[in-house]
C-alpha cells in the first residue's frame, strides 16, 4: 500500500511537470498542425533566463519574468519565421522547427557556456514538507505540483470561458470555418505558439533548478513530449493531462517494482531458467530499465488501436 | 525582400565558416619546425563541453613545455585538433586524417568506447606499418581493458582507471565503521556493471561484514526522476552508496537523494568537474566522496607552491579551475620522454616512457613498463564548505582530501605485457 501511495504522489508530482510542457505543445500542434520540434528548447530557454533574472534580482523575479520573454520570443519565431515558412507546406515547417531546436541550443552554449549554471531552489522552498513511505517531499515539490494545476486551471479557464478561447477550440475542430468567418487566424496563430512556448518557458523556470540547467536539457525532454501529445489525443488538454499522469505514475511503478522473469518462474515452483542465446536478457531485465521505452510502447499500440488517441476528438 | 536578407545572413556566415578553416590551414602549414601532437575529442555537440575544457588542459600543457624552453634544443609542441563528435566512426577518420597530415602522436580519453576504437586502429596502423607507428596517449579512459587485455607497447595511460579508483574508495568505505550497508547503482552499461563488480570483490575482501543491500543498474542518461530510486535505497537501509555515475545522472541522483532526505554517503568517481559541483551544489555537502588524481585544494594541503601556480596561471589564462593535472603530467611526460629518446621518433619515445619515473605536481609518478599505466598519488576527498582554500567551480564549496593512497600504494591486477618491437 505503501509502495502504491507512493508510486501515485510521485507519478503525479513528475507527471505534472510533463504536462506543462506537453500542454503547450498539444495546442500548437493541434491548432497550427505543427509538431514543434524546438518546444523543449523553449523549456530550456525559460531555465535559462529565470537562471538568469534569478542571478540578477530573485526567484520570483525569474518566475514572472521568464514565461513572458520566453512568448515574446515565441510570438517573433512565429510572426517572421514560421509564418513565411508556412506557405511552402507543413514539411518546411517541421524542418523549420527542427533546425530552430538546434539553433537554440548551440546559442545557449555560446551565451552561457556548455557547463551546468547554478540555477537554485530557492531557500524559502527548500525544505520537507511532508513524507510517504519514508520519502521526504520538499516544499518546492509541492510548489511546482501546485503551479502547474493552477495552469491547468487556468488553461481550462481561457478555453472554455473566453472569446479567443472559444476562437481557438473553433480553430481545433473546424479551421476552415473560422478561416471562411473572416477571422484574424494568422494572429490567432501567433498568440497560441506565443504562449504555447510561454507555458514551456513556465515549465522550464520551475523545472531548471529541480532537474539540470545545461544546454543538454531540451534534447533530453524532446522525446517524449510527442509520446504525450499523440497519446493523448490531438486538441486535448485534458488527454494530455492524462496521459501524463499516466506516464508518470507506470514509470514509478515500474522503478518500484523488483522482479525478473526468472523471479516470477521461480516464484511459481519451476527451476530457474538458465537461458543462453539471443533470448537471456529477456529472463534478467528488470522492469526499471524498461520503463523509459514504456510511454513509446503504449504510443504504438496506442496508435494501432485508437488512431486519434485518448480523447483526441480528430484523426491525426 | 526577407530571402534577400537571409540569403546575405547565410553567404555571411559561409565566409565566416571558410575564413576560419583558411587561416587553420595557414597555422598548420607556418610551423612545420614544431612536434605536432593531434588532440581528438568532441569539439562540437552534446559532449563539447568535455572536449573543450579538456582541449584547454591539453594546450595548457604543451604551453608549460614551450614556455620552459621546448625539447630538443627549442623545438616545441603544437596542438591540432580533431573533432570526432563523440563517434567511434568519427575517430577513426579523425586519426586517417591526422595520419596523413603527418602526425604521429595522438592523444584522446573522451569516453572509453573510443578509446577502443582508437587504440584498435593505432593497433592496426601500426602492425602494419613496423617503420612508420604512431604513439598513442590516453590520459584517461576509465575502461580497465585498456591496460588489460589491450595493452600494447604504443599506448600509454596516465590517469587510475576505475577499478584502481575502485580500490581507494573501497579503502576508504572499510576504514569508515559506521557503513554497515552498501547500496550499489550504476548506468546499464560497460562502466556502470565494472564499478558494480570491483566493488563487491573488493569489499568481500577489505570488509566482509559489510552487506551489499542493493545491486542496480539504471538506464543511461533516460532518467529524470530518480526518487523511485532514491526510495528503493532507503527502503534497504544503506548507509552509503557507491556510484560510477557521471553527468546529469549523479547530479539528479545526488539532487533526489537530498531532497528525499536519504542520509547516505555517496561514492563516486566523477563528482569533481564539468559543472558536477555546480549542479549539485549543497545538496552533496558532506555526503558525496570522490577519488580523483586531483582537487582545486590539492596544493594547498600539500603546501606546494609549484603546483598552486599551475592553478592560478589556469585561472588567469582561461578563468576556468585547473583539473585534469594529469593530462598536463602526459605533456611534461612526453617532453621529458622526447629528452631522454633523443628523437622524436615514436618507437624511441614509447621506448623511453615505459618505466619513465616523473616528479608530479601532487607526488611521485611512475609508469608501469609491462602494461604502461601511470601509477600516481590518488586522492579521496569530501565534499565540504568548510576549512577550503580553493573552491570548485566558484561554487563556495570544494574537496577536502580524507584519504591519500600514494602512487607506490596504488593497486591493479593487470598481468597483461606489452609486445616490445
Amino acid at each position: 500500500m505503501d509502495t502504491f501511495a507512493f508510486a501515485v504522489v510521485n507519478g503525479l508530482l513528475y507527471g505534472m511537470l510533463l504536462f506543462m510542457l506537453a500542454s503547450g505543445l498539444t495546442l500548437i500542434f493541434s491548432l497550427m498542425g505543427v509538431l514543434n520540434f524546438a518546444h523543449a528548447s523553449f523549456f530550456m530557454l525559460g531555465a535559462y533566463f529565470a537562471y538568469q533574472l534569478s542571478s540578477i534580482g530573485n526567484f520570483w523575479m525569474g518566475l514572472v519574468l521568464a514565461p513572458l520573454l520566453v512568448g515574446l520570443l515565441g510570438a517573433t519565431v512565429e510572426r517572421y519565421g514560421l509564418r513565411v515558412v508556412h506557405r511552402h507546406g507543413h514539411v518546411a515547417e517541421l524542418l523549420f522547427t527542427f533546425g530552430l531546436a538546434y539553433l537554440i541550443e548551440e546559442l545557449v552554449r555560446l551565451v552561457w557556456g556548455r557547463q551546468p549554471v547554478p540555477y537554485r531552489i530557492p531557500e524559502v522552498l527548500d525544505f520537507p514538507l511532508f513524507s510517504i513511505g519514508g520519502i521526504d517531499y520538499s516544499a518546492y515539490r509541492a510548489f511546482m505540483f501546485a503551479i502547474a494545476v493552477l495552469m491547468f486551471l487556468g488553461l481550462l479557464a481561457l478555453l472554455k470561458r473566453t472569446r479567443v478561447g472559444l476562437m481557438v477550440q473553433a480553430a481545433l475542430s473546424h479551421p476552415d470555418v473560422l478561416w471562411a468567418l473572416g477571422h484574424n487566424v494568422p494572429r490567432l496563430f501567433m498568440l497560441v505558439f506565443g504562449g504555447g512556448v510561454a507555458l514551456a518557458g513556465l515549465a522550464g523556470v520551475i523545472g531548471g533548478n529541480y532537474l539540470v540547467t545545461e544546454p543538454g536539457m531540451a534534447h533530453q525532454m524532446g522525446t517524449i513530449l510527442f509520446v504525450i501529445v499523440v497519446f493523448g489525443g490531438l486538441g486535448s488538454l485534458l488527454g494530455a493531462f492524462l496521459a501524463s499522469i499516466l506516464i508518470g505514475i507506470l514509470q514509478t511503478l515500474m522503478v518500484a517494482f523488483d522482479g525478473t522473469l526468472t523471479d516470477l518462474v521461480v516464484s511459481l515452483g519451476a527451476a530457474a531458467p538458465q537461458a543462453t542465446g539471443p533470448f537471456r536478457e529477456i529472463w534478467t531485465i528488470t522492469p526499471a530499465n524498461l520503463a523509459p521505452v514504456l510511454p513509446y510502447l503504449l504510443l504504438v499500440v496506442l496508435l494501432i488501436v485508437r488512431p486519434r488517441g485518448l480523447l483526441g476528438t480528430r484523426e491525426t | 525582400m526577407k530571402h534577400s536578407v537571409f540569403w546575405a545572413a547565410l553567404a555571411v556566415s559561409g565566409l565566416a565558416v571558410g575564413g576560419l578553416a583558411m587561416s587553420g590551414l595557414a597555422v598548420g602549414a607556418a610551423q612545420a619546425e614544431s612536434i605536432r601532437i593531434g588532440h581528438i575529442d568532441p569539439f562540437s555537440g552534446t559532449f563539447s563541453n568535455v572536449g573543450v575544457v579538456n582541449g584547454k588542459h591539453v594546450q595548457f600543457g604543451a604551453d608549460l613545455v614551450n614556455e620552459a624552453g621546448g625539447v630538443l634544443g627549442g623545438k616545441t609542441f603544437e596542438v591540432v585538433r580533431f573533432d570526432n563528435k563523440a563517434s567511434a566512426q568519427e575517430t577513426v577518420i579523425a586519426f586517417q586524417e591526422a595520419l596523413d597530415q603527418g602526425i604521429r602522436i595522438i592523444t584522446q580519453a573522451t569516453s572509453s568506447g573510443i578509446a577502443l576504437a582508437l587504440a584498435d586502429a593505432v593497433n592496426k596502423h601500426n602492425r602494419r606499418n613496423p617503420d612508420d607507428p604512431v604513439l598513442y596517449l590516453n590520459y584517461g579512459s576509465a575502461d580497465p581493458s585498456l591496460t588489460r587485455d589491450k595493452c600494447n607497447f604504443y599506448m600509454f595511460r596516465f590517469e587510475a582507471h576505475s577499478g584502481m579508483k575502485q580500490a581507494g574508495l573501497t579503502d576508504l568505505i572499510a576504514a569508515d565503521k559506521d557503513i554497515k550497508k552498501v547500496y550499489i547503482i550504476g548506468q546499464d552499461y560497460g562502466h556502470g556493471h565494472e564499478v558494480s563488480r570491483y566493488t563487491k570483490e573488493m569489499l568481500a575482501e577489505k570488509r566482509p561484514d559489510i552487506e551489499i543491500v542493493g545491486d542496480e543498474f539504471h538506464p543511461f542518461g533516460k532518467v529524470k526522476d530518480f526518487t523511485p530510486y532514491v526510495a528503493k535505497i532507503k527502503a534497504a537501509g544503506a548507509d552509503a552508496v557507491v556510484t560510477g555515475n557521471f553527468g546529469a545522472d549523479l547530479t539528479l541522483l545526488i539532487k533526489a537523494a537530498n531532497s528525499a532526505g536519504l542520509d547516505a554517503k555517496f561514492f563516486t568517481q566523477y563528482s569533481g568537474t564539468f559543472g558536477t559541483p555546480t549542479a549539485i551544489g549543497a545538496a552533496g555537502v558532506g555526503r558525496v566522496y570522490d577519488a580523483a588524481p586531483w582537487h582545486p585544494d590539492v596544493p594547498v594541503e600539500q603546501d606546494n607552491a609549484a603546483a598552486g601556480q599551475l592553478v592560478s596561471g589556469f585561472q588567469e589564462k582561461y578563468g576556468e579551475d585547473l583539473y585534469y593535472v594529469q593530462i598536463l603530467v602526459q605533456m611534461q611526460m612526453l617532453a621529458e620522454a622526447i629528452e631522454a629518446a633523443g628523437s622524436t621518433d615514436p618507437k624511441a619515445v614509447a621506448g623511453a616512457l615505459s618505466g619513465a619515473a616523473f616528479d608530479g605536481p601532487t607526488g611521485k609518478m611512475t609508469m608501469r613498463a609491462s602494461d604502461h599505466q601511470l601509477f600516481h598519488p590518488l586522492f579521496m576527498s569530501v565534499f565540504t564548505g568548510e576549512g577550503i582554500t580553493n573552491d570548485a567551480e566558484g561554487t563556495g564549496l570544494g574537496w577536502k582530501t580524507v584519504l591519500t593512497v600514494n602512487g607506490d600504494q596504488l593497486s591493479d591486477d593487470s598481468t597483461c605485457e606489452v609486445k616490445r618491437p
